[in-house]
């Protein structure tokens, strides 16, 4: 499957805007003007029934994206950091940081939703 | 001294602080639960060894974004940069967000982790005819 479309530029964070809302439903439903770290990763692992959200911002310097996990299986890490492997590649000289965050469903998590643009929320 | 001198010297400073934090709780903290900085100084310990390797192989790493760019680049560390990956972010929830880990999952998830990134570095090392690296063995510590 391929995740870079062709027409999807890879997203330069001085001469583009980040994405508004673009919210991820099923593989492949993107239609972003760009390409970020954040689209990337999240068409990838967004079916995995132990994520709760995938939001992107652009921080300082770099382009963060905030996985917020359930729990952290080691299957699910070992997918979620082989894909970074592919996305230092991919997105080569773009700085962005992939954080995963293992947050208990009993804590809610609206600073990091109304912070960053949401590409998937499983509610 | 040389900047991998350095970095090893470091590491073995940053394994006595481990073992402080990993011994007896004295009782004006007995209800403290330390296993956030065990984590955050795990993967510390992690980021020095590699800091050391990198400054022989001509590497000067002066932020978590280059770390992560030469793991993931280059050969020499593509097989453990997804242990130090796991190190990284578990300690960015123990240290920002207070995340409470379990000793189990310590010795179980991170551990191996760490000593895969150790082993890796000290075969480098050794590669270059390095002697005298410091002996870093942390599981026993949290095991007493």
């Amino acid at each position: 499957m391929e995740y870079l479309k062709p027409g999807n530029e890879i997203y330069d964070p001085e001469f583009q805007e980040l994405p508004t809302e673009i919210e991820i439903s099923q593989p492949m439903n993107v239609s972003a003007q760009w390409q970020t770290p954040g689209l990337y990763i999240a068409q990838r692992i967004f079916q995995d029934p132990l994520i709760r959200f995938i939001g992107e911002k652009y921080e300082r310097d770099c382009l963060l994206t905030i996985i917020v996990l359930d729990s952290d299986p080691e299957q699910l890490l070992n997918k979620i950091f082989s894909i970074e492997q592919e996305m230092f590649k991919i997105f080569d000289g773009l700085r962005f940081d992939i954080r995963v965050r293992v947050i208990p469903l009993s804590e809610e998590i609206s600073l990091i939703k109304k912070s960053t643009v949401a590409h998937f929320n499983r509610n | 001294m040389l900047p991998f001198e350095k970095y090893l010297a470091l590491v073995s400073h940053d394994l006595k602080l481990f073992d402080l934090v990993t011994r007896l709780i004295p009782s004006s903290a007995s209800k403290e639960d330390f296993s956030d900085w065990q984590v955050t100084i795990l993967f510390y310990m992690a980021c020095i060894f590699l800091k050391a390797a990198c400054s022989l192989l001509g590497e000067d790493v002066q932020d978590h974004f280059m770390m992560r760019q030469i793991i993931n680049n280059r050969q020499e560390f593509y097989s453990i940069a997804k242990a130090y990956r796991h190190l990284e972010e578990a300690s960015r929830d123990a240290r920002y967000e207070g995340r409470v880990f379990d000793k189990q999952y310590i010795l179980d998830r991170l551990i191996p982790k760490f000593n895969s990134v150790r082993d890796c570095i000290v075969d480098l090392l050794k590669q270059k005819n390095i002697s005298n690296i410091p002996s870093i063995e942390v599981e026993p510590l949290l095991k007493r």
